[in-house]
C-alpha cells in the first residue's frame, strides 16, 4: 500500500525555541507505531529537554501509539525533562480519556500553549 | 436499518488495518452511530484485529482475521475470528489503568466501549471475539 492519502501517516521533527517538536499527522495504528517509537526513543537517547508532539493532524490514535508516548515520557521522567501533547481533536482526545490517561500528560490546546508550558515547567 | 450482515476477511497483516477502520466507519454510519460512538467502535474494533494479529498470529503475517459487521436494529454486532492461538480474553487480566505502563491497553479500551464482550473458543483452533455496542 503505497498510495498516499489523508491517513497516511507522517512524522516530521523540528526544533522551535528550544522545545522539539514532532508533528504527527495521519493515522497512528500498530503498523506505525514502531516508526514513531524509533523516533521518540532517538529523542528521549538524546536527553532532549522539552518536547512537543503536535497531533493537530492526527486522525487516530491506538493504544500501541499510546504506549510509544508514554515509553516516552516514562523516559523523560527519568531526567527530568518535559513532554506536552498538542492539538488534540475530540477523536484523539477522547482516546486518551477512554484510557484514563486525559491527566497523565500535559494536554494543550495548541503547540503555541505547549511551549509556554514547557518553558514555565520543563519536567 | 433492522438487519443486514458484511464480512470482510483480510491477512493478518497490520497494514491491512487500515481498510477495517473504513469498513467500521461506514456501518456504523448505517447502523445510524452518533461520531463520538463511531470513533469508538473504529478503535474497539482496531484494538481487537490487532491483538489477533500480534498474539494470535504472533504478528507472523500467516492467517486471516475474519471481521463480520451484523447491523441489527438494536445496534451493531461485530464478531472478529481466527485460527491462531486461542486466546482466553474472559480471563485476561487488564491492567489496572491507572498504573502508567505503555503496554496491555487494548482489553481494557475495548471493554470499556463496548456494552458486551464475549470470547468464545474456536471449533478446534483459534477464539471468536463477539461484540455488542447497542443504539441509545
Amino acid at each position: 500500500m503505497s498510495a498516499a492519502g489523508p491517513e497516511q501517516f507522517e512524522i516530521q521533527v523540528e526544533t522551535h525555541d528550544n522545545v522539539t517538536l514532532v508533528r504527527l499527522t495521519g493515522e497512528l495504528d500498530a503498523a506505525e507505531s514502531s516508526r514513531l517509537r524509533e523516533t521518540l526513543v532517538g529523542l528521549v537517547k538524546d536527553r532532549v529537554e522539552r518536547l512537543c508532539v503536535d497531533m493537530a493532524g492526527l486522525g487516530f490514535i491506538n493504544s500501541a501509539g499510546i504506549a510509544t508516548l508514554i515509553e516516552c515520557l516514562q523516559g523523560m521522567r527519568a531526567y527530568q525533562g518535559g513532554l506536552a501533547l498538542a492539538g488534540l481533536n475530540e477523536r484523539i482526545h477522547n482516546v486518551f480519556e477512554v484510557a484514563r490517561l486525559d491527566t497523565v500528560f500535559g494536554i494543550h490546546a495548541d503547540v503555541d500553549a505547549a511551549i509556554a508550558a514547557l518553558s514555565e515547567d520543563p519536567g | 436499518m433492522s438487519c443486514g450482515e458484511i464480512q470482510l476477511r483480510i491477512p493478518a497483516h497490520v497494514r491491512c488495518l487500515c481498510i477495517v477502520r473504513r469498513l467500521i466507519e461506514g456501518v456504523c454510519r448505517v447502523v445510524g452511530f452518533d461520531q463520538k460512538t463511531t470513533d469508538q467502535l473504529v478503535l474497539a474494533n482496531e484494538e481487537a484485529v490487532t491483538n489477533v494479529i500480534v498474539h494470535a498470529y504472533q504478528g507472523t503475517d500467516e492467517g486471516h482475521v475474519s471481521i463480520t459487521c451484523r447491523m441489527r436494529s438494536d445496534g451493531l454486532e461485530l464478531v472478529i475470528e481466527d485460527q491462531g492461538h486461542p486466546f482466553d480474553g474472559d480471563r485476561f487480566e487488564a491492567p489496572d489503568p491507572s498504573e502508567i505502563r505503555a503496554g496491555g491497553r487494548g482489553v481494557f479500551l475495548i471493554r470499556e466501549i463496548m456494552d458486551e464482550v464475549e470470547y468464545i473458543p474456536g471449533e478446534s483452533v483459534g477464539t471468536v471475539l463477539r461484540l455488542l455496542k447497542r443504539l441509545p
